[in-house]
């Protein structure tokens, strides 16, 4: 009754034209970039972050969530039609979907992955629905102990899932967790790390670091490569499946959905794996897996569905517990805590016209994007043929001014810009930046937590063992350390990478 | 690869030394009331292990070739981007909005997008206006005028 209730008051909240007009606007923003190859959905979130600040939060979150899961949707666009993923979770796509479009079934490809990517993203928001708040009332048991515990847990879980060695990854989850103590020490008021500036009393911004790590590192990469192939010059029609296609399609979709669903609530378990996991599965279970990779229709609608269900399921740990489980959710956990709403147990009871529209918008939001992405795929596929060299000064443009209006000050465009080399090089080396990234927006809270936990158990750390919960977090954190290194471990792990 | 390996666990290394030696200046308190350099010890201190280990096997692996840049030209590109970034920087606040984004956009579009210099100045010149209007009259951000502020 209560989900009902609630989803009722989010419904009489998302149907104000201002906020179907931000919902619209995210959902369209999020498909153009999910189409543009070269930049991701955590690049546009860190660019447009700034541009939210004048408006109210709801509005803001509604705007920045239709941007992801509309990345989700128009990245199997390019995966399609020239065979390069718009964004990464759709790269799986590229397999079958491209070879699709070669056997002159480029409309089928599309339309099936716009309709299962809208059945799974709109059975996800009602498991979202059911979901979050009783997990939110679960964690109100929760102290600070269990939050270390989970912190831990899930940086380790990221690490684990992560693009590269175990380790490098850890690394950068230490080096973002030391960069967030930078600035004023919020128990003693001492100054960390701050070189006597007045600039970094308040520590680095997360929006100019984001920018630098995901939109400027993204850029630079980018024109190291040569021209976008173009586009297949083939008309896209017949998008709407067979009934063949669709008997085909029918179970790969309801399999990636609930695969991608929970995916997507682990910590790390992003849109990328899960895609990789469903095609796996549907490969094994499919009577004819000699035809994956040939332009198998269950090799698009399974994957595809199943990032779509990862991404939105994503925002049940984000908007019960407070933790995000993805760079894009650090993004979008940001954003709440700027407009002074803290996600977690407390906001369905603080903020239920936040959590009850952004869920409502979610429903309203799947249908724009289907109506963006089936009818309109034509225009979408011909925006392909604008050269990026076009667009690049233009997006680095929107990032210095973007972090410019942050505080006015030339300071935040300068962290921007060291950022961005600095991401650079990281990929360059082979260091994933996204644990930096989770790690620099969780490290507050978890330094926050841990100095309390030591300081009610009079120093004792057996207090993270000793509490059922934590122990239970610790325990699987440790596992994954532990596996990581052992053998068979290590070798399943870098097949699910492959 | 190794070669890159072995530099990017020596500077972990010494970032981990960095935070490690500020945290013990900032004092580590007790472990029942720590610290505000309780947090950055302890994690500078997992993260020079880690450097350690990363360091430790660079030196075990084969030397193998590994080109950094992807193609050999790729290096002038995106130093430039760079270095318009720079200048970007350093010239807002002095030439003003307008006129450093104008540069910005013309010589990237020129030089990178290796567009004609009328298709140049016509793109740069209207996304420039474009761009002022958007972002100083309706959304009302305090854009920098520099030398242009008597026309301004």
């Amino acid at each position: 009754m209560e989900a009902l209730s609630g989803i009722i008051h989010g419904f009489s909240i998302a149907l104000d034209p201002q906020i179907l007009f931000f919902c619209f606007l995210g959902c369209f923003l999020g498909t153009l970039i999910g189409v543009l190859p070269g930049i991701g959905p955590g690049g546009a979130l860190a660019i447009l972050l700034p541009v939210t600040f004048g408006i109210p939060p709801a509005t803001a979150i509604i705007m920045l969530a239709g941007i992801y899961y509309g990345a989700m949707y128009g990245g199997s666009t390019t995966s399609i039609l020239i065979n390069i993923p718009g964004e990464a979770a759709s790269v799986i796509t590229c397999i079958d979907g491209y070879q699709m479009a070669r056997n002159g079934r480029a409309g089928p490809a599309l339309g099936i992955s716009a309709i299962g990517s809208f059945i799974a993203g709109t059975i996800c928001v009602l498991g979202l629905m059911l979901v979050a708040p009783p997990l939110a009332r679960f964690a109100l048991k929760f102290t600070s102990v269990e939050y270390v515990s989970i912190i831990l847990f899930g940086l380790t879980l990221l690490s684990f899932l992560g693009s590269g060695t175990m380790v490098k990854s850890l690394m950068m989850a230490a080096v973002g967790l030391l960069i967030a103590t930078v600035g004023t020490d919020p128990v003693e008021g001492v100054q960390r790390y701050t070189f006597d500036s007045i600039y970094m009393l308040e520590g680095v911004g997360l929006v100019p670091v984001a920018m630098g790590l995901f939109g400027i590192s993204e850029i630079l990469l980018n024109l190291e490569e040569k021209e976008i192939p173009s586009i297949l010059r083939e008309k896209v029609d017949h998008l709407y499946p067979t009934m063949k296609d669709w008997r085909d399609s029918r179970a790969p979709i309801l399999r990636g959905t609930v695969i991608g669903f929970f995916i997507g609530l682990l910590p790390g378990g992003n849109a990328i794996i899960s895609s990789i996991i469903d095609y796996a599965v549907e490969k094994r279970l499919s009577k004819r897996p000699e035809t994956f990779g040939n332009g198998a229709i269950e090799g698009v609608a399974g994957p595809e569905s199943a990032n779509n269900a990862s991404s939105t399921a994503s925002f049940v740990p984000l908007l019960s517990l407070g933790i995000p489980t993805n760079a894009v959710m650090a993004l979008l956990l940001a954003s709440l805590m700027i407009h002074n709403v803290l996600p977690g147990p407390m906001l369905i009871k603080q903020h239920p016209d936040v959590f009850w529209s952004v869920i409502a918008s979610m429903y309203i939001g799947n249908i724009m994007l289907l109506v963006l992405n089936l009818p309109l795929v034509g225009i979408w596929a011909r925006l392909l043929a604008v050269p990026y060299y076009y667009l690049f000064p233009f997006i680095l443009l929107f990032c210095a001014i973007g972090s410019y209006t942050l505080s006015n000050t030339l300071f935040d465009i300068s962290v921007m810009l060291f950022f961005g080399v600095i991401g650079f090089l990281l990929r360059k080396f082979e260091y994933d930046p996204t644990p930096l990234i989770l790690a620099f927006v969780l490290g507050p809270m978890l330094e926050d937590n841990f100095r309390r936990s030591l300081t009610i158990s009079g120093g004792s750390f057996l207090v993270f063992i000793k509490r059922p919960i934590s122990a239970i977090f610790l325990i699987a954190a440790f596992f994954l350390l532990v596996s990581s290194i052992t053998p068979v471990f290590k070798k399943a792990r870098d097949l699910s990478r492959v | 690869m190794k070669i890159y390996q072995i530099i990017g666990g020596l500077f972990w290394l010494i970032v981990g030394f960095f935070f490690c030696v500020g945290g013990i200046r900032l004092g580590f308190g007790a472990w029942h009331a720590p610290g505000a350099g309780f947090f950055p010890m302890v994690v500078s201190i997992i993260l020079i292990i880690l450097s350690f280990l990363t360091f430790s096997n660079s030196l075990s692996l084969q030397f193998e070739a590994y080109s950094f840049w992807k193609h050999s030209g790729s290096w002038k590109t995106v130093g430039f981007v760079v270095a318009c970034l720079l200048f970007y920087i350093c010239a807002l606040e002095f030439l003003g909005y307008l006129l450093t984004t104008f540069i910005f956009l013309s010589v990237l579009l020129r030089f990178v997008g290796k567009r004609g210099m009328l298709k140049t100045l016509i793109i740069s010149g209207t996304a420039c206006a474009a761009s002022y209007y958007g972002f100083k009259v309706l959304l009302m951000v305090p854009l920098p005028t520099g030398i242009l502020v008597t026309f301004l």
